[in-house]
């Protein structure tokens, strides 16, 4: 069995005998909106999508495909940036798109359970007359789900402070590979023995199919202010980000935009008043009590300041740190304005390494003629070199994919890793030989076959297939040939 | 004419004599991985030991009629004249060390940085047993349990293969996170040998409150949850003990004072200290480990408390977390419970929700409960346990 099986017409009516006829789609318009994600280089279509409604009609509908010989991939709203949620070969993709309820929100245990299919931003919503918000905030939280934010152990600005996916997930609800469904985890905040709900968030799709969330809510704070700090030197506000790490300063969200962002956010429809003279903008969020967010705010402005802020803007009102958000929000939409298609890079450097890893980019970039642009989740080391091409042009794409590998050897030199928030998926499979050796890979692979032994789950993304030592330096995607070596057993 | 050498000793580890009978001690990774591959040929079951903390906390127990394992001390593989600290880098907020590094050791280095560890805990604990105990401090309700703050590990399993992890940033989503694994799985799936963790800056002011008794445990509780749902409190600390509340907070001066008066127009205060003593005094008021855990929700641990109370006399003996939803019993609280406690009460506690967990030798009665603590996903773990210890060597006595 490989991924190449085709769906009978028997199983695909079993399909929508489960699923009903708005669940299930083979036609070519689908197959064509389900071939990629948001890693657009690499496309390829699935047989049939699943849109199952429950955990119970899921678990039908994978014995369904299972007994099919089609192995999943599961799916949230596909905003993923490395190519995890399409197949590698053929397959079904299993998407949660219309598991959108939210099911439960306890205010006093300051939890909500929700199915896997929940946007991200209409859960804080959703909980706002609580007094409580969800934590992690993807840029791109309006439209992907709380499902693919547990697959991929997305952060946000906002992690800084409160910490990416993983530190707010209580508990979920989880199919196998043989249809059965497992509760793992629950609402109980520190629960004791072995913890499964760890290495299930940040598993890429690869350890089951996960269609409903418990997470924990936190308060929301007294108080919030908000400062946009102007430099004229993109390393010196990366400096200044350094110094307020060094001097244990804590706001909720550092972030930094370079002057290439700046003008292509100002330019599109999210405007957000970032003036045109600063090469680099710093966007910091503190938040707590008012006394806190006064003394954290005035200290982050003194060093700012030491550093050669020629401007800092404060605002603890509601509609204009809106603004300042929307535009650092809406970054990645504006570079449109630059050119047809944006490589967003995902990387991370030590925190006292950023300005290192900077050079780096500019450097890889200028050398092959390409178009750069820096927003960093600066706070925590976590950079997005951001590199405008046109996809109809292989040669702008051959240099791209370069300057993205020498960009992720140079944070994995100083200390770094690969990936942040977006995860490994396709797109940085055969690096993974670049952070890990054979062994630690193989105990990765032994941690898989545990919740999946029969390689049923997203075959082929984030473990190269063939050992480090045989994998040589090769075009990104290109590492391995992971779906034929990683045939699905029944 | 010298006893001939066992066969540790004949892979070259040192037998020394402590509290816990003979811990043998590999001075390198290649000893300890023969050590446990001989454990595996043999039958021997092996142990993991730090510095012993939770065995004497009751965590790890010997069940009768088991064979008793030999413990392996992770201390000796510090190379020589290393401090145990591979790398820490303030400005990272970070600390990287071996796992047989003693604890205070690791709070002392960054002491001097300006940073601290979570959890916050005294004693001569180990960075390894810290973690592999999964001991989260009584800060768990600012900064959350202690798996969050493992940024990475480097393991050796049963096979002897050694594993890394995560990594040294506070931020990395590269690979599966199994050091969440290890994190709490008492040395089950492997000996921790090196471990990254996050830091916590040294806050610039913190005090502590402990409240007047309020009459019952039941009404401290109350009394807790009520300081935890004030919109303009966060406490770095929140828990009872017997019927007082204490409120320990943390961080920029002035809101440290503004929150000070909001905890005292909620609760009468006994004993106020401020400064780095208010640490001190806060894990000696809560540190006891406790024999019965009792783990529940925020909206049910006061009924909970009154279901533990009933007609036992336990009013100095229970600690209360309202936050993370735990109780706790003291060792001596066993020996006041009546025999109904386990016959009607603890039920009763299941019904609303609560779950047992013993931490000590099984109290009289109480073995109907050790199937009642939760061990999920029993299919699992024992992949899990097959994959990483196939010779099945990994065997903490229980």
């Amino acid at each position: 069995m490989n991924g190449h099986r085709t769906l009978s017409a028997t199983g695909l009516s079993a399909l929508r005998k489960v699923v009903g006829e708005r669940g299930v789609r083979s036609d070519s318009i689908a197959k064509t909106a389900y071939e990629s994600d948001g890693f657009m280089l690499q496309r390829e279509a699935p047989e049939v999508i699943v849109l199952p409604r429950t955990t119970e009609e899921a678990a039908a509908a994978i014995k369904i495909l299972r007994a099919e010989g089609l192995v999943v991939v599961p799916r949230g709203a596909g905003t993923g940036l490395t190519g995890g949620a399409r197949p590698v070969r053929g397959g079904a993709i299993v998407g949660t798109a219309r598991m959108r309820d939210i099911l439960e929100i306890h205010e006093v245990d300051r939890f909500a359970r929700v199915q896997a299919g929940v946007v991200n931003v209409h859960l804080s919503g959703a909980c706002k007359d609580a007094g409580l918000f969800y934590a992690p905030d993807p840029s791109s939280q309006t439209a992907c789900t709380v499902g693919g934010n547990v697959g991929n152990n997305s952060g946000g600005p906002h992690c800084f402070k409160y910490g990416t996916t993983t530190r707010h997930v209580l508990g979920m609800t989880l199919v196998d590979s043989e249809g059965e469904i497992h509760h793992v985890g629950g609402a109980l905040p520190d629960p004791h023995g072995l913890d499964f709900v760890g290495p299930l968030v940040g598993s890429e799709g690869m350890l089951g199919l996960c269609t409903e969330v418990t997470v924990r809510l936190l308060p929301e704070p007294e108080c919030v202010e908000t400062l946009l700090v102007l430099f004229k030197s993109l390393n010196a506000c990366c400096d200044a980000v350094s110094e307020m790490i060094a001097r244990r300063l804590e706001p909720s969200a550092i972030e930094i935009l370079d002057r290439l962002t700046i003008e292509a956010v100002e330019a599109s429809v999210l405007r957000a008043g970032y003036p045109a003279d600063a090469d680099a903008v710093m966007l910091v969020e503190v938040e707590g009590g008012e006394e806190e967010v006064a003394a954290t705010s005035s200290d982050i402005e003194a060093v700012t300041k030491e550093f050669g802020a020629f401007e800092t803007r404060r605002t603890t009102d509601p509609v204009e740190r809106k603004k300042l958000w929307a535009g650092r929000k809406g970054a990645f939409g504006a570079m449109g304005r630059i050119a047809p298609d944006l490589y967003v890079a995902d990387v991370v450097a030590p925190r006292t390494k950023l300005r290192e890893i900077v050079k780096v980019a500019a450097e890889a970039c200028a050398a092959r003629d390409l178009k750069l642009s820096n927003v960093f989740h600066a706070g925590d080391g976590n950079l997005h070199p951001n590199i405008s091409y046109d996809r109809r042009d292989p040669d702008e794409v051959k240099r791209v994919l370069e300057a993205g590998r020498i960009i992720m050897e140079a944070c994995v030199a100083a200390g770094g890793s690969l990936t942040g928030e977006h995860g490994v998926g396709l797109e940085k499979q055969g690096e993974m030989c670049l952070v890990f050796n054979d062994d630690d890979l193989g105990a990765m692979h032994d941690l898989r076959r545990t919740f999946d032994p029969h390689s049923f789950w997203n075959p082929g993304k984030m473990m190269p297939v063939r050992g480090c030592r045989e994998i040589e330096a090769a075009p990104l995607g290109h590492g391995t040939d992971a779906a034929a070596s990683e045939a699905p057993q029944r | 004419m010298s006893a001939s050498p066992t066969p540790l000793e004949s892979l070259g580890l040192r037998p020394v004599d402590g509290p816990f009978g003979t811990t043998w001690h590999p001075g390198s990774d290649q000893a300890l991985r023969d050590a446990l591959l001989e454990g595996a040929a043999s039958g021997t079951p092996m142990a993991p030991l730090g510095a012993g903390s939770s065995v004497r906390g009751c965590r790890v127990r010997q069940a009768a009629g088991e064979a008793p394992a030999t413990w392996v001390s992770t201390r000796s593989l510090i190379p020589s004249g290393s401090s145990g600290i591979i790398e820490y880098v303030p400005g990272d907020g970070t600390i990287t060390a071996y796992a047989g590094t003693p604890w205070s050791d690791l709070r002392a280095a960054v002491h001097e940085g300006g940073h601290r560890l979570t959890p916050a805990i005294h004693g001569d604990a180990t960075l390894g047993g810290v973690i592999a105990a999964g001991r989260s401090g009584l800060d768990r309700c600012a900064f959350g349990p202690l798996r969050h703050h493992v940024l990475g590990l480097r393991v050796m399993d049963g096979t002897g293969r050694i594993a890394r992890s995560g990594g040294r940033l506070v931020k990395n989503v590269t690979g599966f996170d199994l050091h969440r694994v290890h994190t709490g799985a008492a040395g089950t799936l492997g000996v921790i040998l090196e471990a990254s963790l996050r830091l916590m800056p040294i806050p610039e002011s913190e005090t502590l409150i402990e409240s007047e008794p309020l009459g019952t445990p039941a009404a401290a509780v109350r009394a807790a949850l009520s300081v935890r749902s004030h919109p303009g409190i966060s406490t770095r600390s929140l828990f009872t003990v017997g019927s007082s509340v204490v409120v320990q907070l943390a961080g920029r001066r002035a809101q440290v004072e503004t929150e000070r008066r909001r905890v005292l127009e909620l609760l009468t205060p006994k004993t106020e200290i401020a400064g780095p003593d208010a640490t001190d005094r806060c894990l000696e008021l809560g540190s006891t480990a406790p024999a019965i855990r009792i783990q529940c929700r925020p909206s049910n641990v006061a009924d909970i408390v009154e279901l533990c109370v009933g007609a036992n006399e336990l009013h100095g003996l229970l600690r209360v977390e309202p936050d993370a939803a735990l109780v706790d019993l003291a060792p001596d609280a066993v020996q006041h419970l009546h025999g109904d406690f386990w016959t009607q009460a603890a039920p009763a506690i299941r019904e609303a929700g609560g779950l047992v967990e013993l931490r000590m030798r099984t109290p009289k009665g109480a073995s109907a409960f050790i199937d009642a603590t939760p061990i999920p996903h029993t299919e699992w773990s024992a992949r899990l346990l097959s994959a990483f210890d196939p010779g099945n060597v990994l065997r903490i006595p229980r």
